[in-house]
């Protein structure tokens, strides 16, 4: 049973491919970093951060449900295969998706099926609750940021090139810093349904170590394409504000990491380009974008949770669990 | 790593400004030449100095370019300092061709307008060197690129407002026709010196205002 966990190194590595143009897709597709070092800086800082501070975000969304024993580690395989199959369906559809909230839907949808009154509503509560402050995190910690950083680059009075590689520089570090707050806040996702299950027990190291794998594994060999996309979205911010939306990210979802709860860094930086709009005088928001974000905190979750259902209804009825 | 390399290209923009600063002086000592002595020998040995620090900008230009494709820097950056360097270089063109035209078409000034031409030269001079003034500034201190843009464009309107006059003089003046359409190429060619200086300043105060946060 031990090969279930393929399940999560599955979901892992889709989230890796996806969430690797969060924090690096500036540099590589403004091409100030190669994309093999933005790979690489990604799968050892994802590692980094799923290792030293992933595990309260394991455990927490290994709490989600009471389903236990050997079904505990189908169900678990299911639920990431359900959540892995939303994003990959929903993204093909061009549908905005979050691995966070597909997962905690699936897991949910699963438990529903196999043990109704074990699904700890409470603790999927407080994630819903951290969903809707994610983008709110990444706009207010832009807001903050934005002048603070202005006004330490202007007292340097540096000239144009001297600017130019001091912002390098520091886009590099934040994106490194996003690449330890997305395996630190997002890797419960990837192995969080596997705690207290089987083999895996409450080994929370072997899981963050199998999760941040995944991760990295993710962004080192399937992340090019949507970098480069996500990447020129942002390039078309200047270089400051792209800095400045890649860290008010970071900084949002290592908070969150901190409060045990994994949510979408799509949703973070999405929040703190609305920030710097704010900041810079822009009256309008996209109404689209906002829909996307809402799309994601109902109908994602939704979604996941009837697959998820459905899914276990399957596997309930072939006999494996 | 990275400072190396920048700093290796701020040398060489440097050096180039130097260089542009070089091909006005050149233009200087032309015209101061050519008003001694109208077409002499030593105004056509300035005419080909000048050329040859034009040239030598050019070179030096290029090299800049290529080195800056082959280097990292944020892209923005990289475009700004290759439109920067595109607009500058217009400046010694300029001056060049003024100088090329005079010789080439042998225009001599009359006695009466001679003053204001050496104004108008004095003008597109100032406007150059204070152009190199902001280039520089755009590496060093970008935040007073916006004031010594604003100079080169008072230059600019002094110039044109000499140029005015001077035109009307030359019409106002018993000269043939042609000859008054050959010196009001001249004085207009002077005159673009102080333009293109200004198209350029307009491009460096972009590039700073681009840059407020």
């Amino acid at each position: 049973m031990h090969f279930l966990i393929l399940g999560g190194v599955f979901l892992g590595w889709s989230l890796g491919s996806n969430d690797a143009a969060n924090v690096f897709g500036t540099a590589v597709a403004s091409r100030m970093v190669r994309y093999r070092t933005a790979a690489l800086l990604i799968a050892v800082f994802v590692i980094a951060g799923a290792l030293l501070q992933g595990g309260p975000g394991i455990e927490q969304v290994g709490t989600l449900t009471a389903v236990e024993g050997e079904r505990s580690v189908v169900s678990a395989f299911v639920a990431c295969i359900v959540a892995g199959l939303t994003v990959t369906v929903m993204t093909t559809l061009k549908l905005p998706v979050s691995a966070t909230q597909a997962l905690a839907g699936a897991v949910i949808g699963t438990g529903l099926f196999l043990d109704p009154p074990g699904v700890q509503w409470g603790s999927f509560g407080k994630m819903v609750l951290c969903w809707v402050f994610t983008p709110v995190g990444g706009a207010v910690m832009a807001l903050i940021l934005y002048p603070l950083l202005a006004r330490g680059l202007d007292a340097m009075r540096p000239g144009l090139l001297a600017r130019a590689v001091m912002l390098k520089i520091a886009i590099i570090i934040a994106g490194a810093y996003g690449a330890y707050a997305l395996g630190a806040n997002n890797v419960g996702n990837v192995t969080g349904p596997f705690y207290g299950t089987g083999k895996w027990g409450h080994d929370v190291a072997s899981l963050a170590l199998i999760g941040g794998a995944a991760i990295a594994l993710g962004a080192l060999t399937y992340s090019r394409n949507v970098m480069f996309t996500v990447g020129s979205r942002l390039v078309a911010l200047d270089a400051f504000s792209a800095l400045v939306a890649v860290l008010a990210e970071a900084a949002t979802v290592h908070g969150f990491a901190l409060l045990h709860v994994p949510v979408s860094t799509s949703q973070a930086i999405v929040g703190a380009v609305l920030g710097i709009g704010l900041h810079k005088g822009v009256k309008t928001i996209n109404r689209r974008t906002l829909l996307g974000i809402g799309f994601g905190w109902v109908c994602t979750p939704a979604i996941s949770a009837a697959a998820g259902y459905a899914a276990a209804a399957l596997a309930a009825g072939a006999g494996w669990l | 790593m990275f400072w190396k390399k920048s700093k290796e290209i701020e040398t060489a923009i440097e050096d180039y400004l130097d260089q542009v600063e070089a091909c006005l002086a050149a233009f200087d000592k032309a015209m101061a030449a050519y008003f001694a002595e109208p077409l002499g020998e030593s105004f056509a040995d300035l005419v080909a100095e000048t050329s040859a620090a034009e040239s030598q900008a050019d070179r030096r230009r290029r090299d800049i370019e290529a080195a800056m494709y082959g280097r990292a820097l944020i892209p923005e950056s990289r475009g700004d300092v290759l439109g920067m360097l595109e607009s500058v270089d217009l400046v010694p063109n300029e001056a060049e061709d003024a100088l090329q035209q005079i010789w080439l078409q042998g225009l001599t000034v009359p006695q009466t307008l001679i003053e204001d031409v050496k104004r108008l030269v004095a003008v597109n001079r100032e406007a150059g060197a204070l152009l190199c003034d902001a280039a520089r500034m755009v590496f060093n201190d970008i935040s007073q690129v916006v004031a010594l843009a604003d100079k080169v464009s008072a230059k600019e309107a002094e110039s044109d407002g000499i140029e005015r006059a001077l035109i009307k003089a030359v019409f106002d003046s018993p000269a043939d026709t042609a000859e008054k359409i050959l010196m009001k190429g001249m004085i207009e060619e002077i005159g673009g010196i102080s333009d293109r200086a200004e198209n350029a300043a307009d491009r460096l105060r972009i590039i700073a205002v681009k840059r407020q946060t």
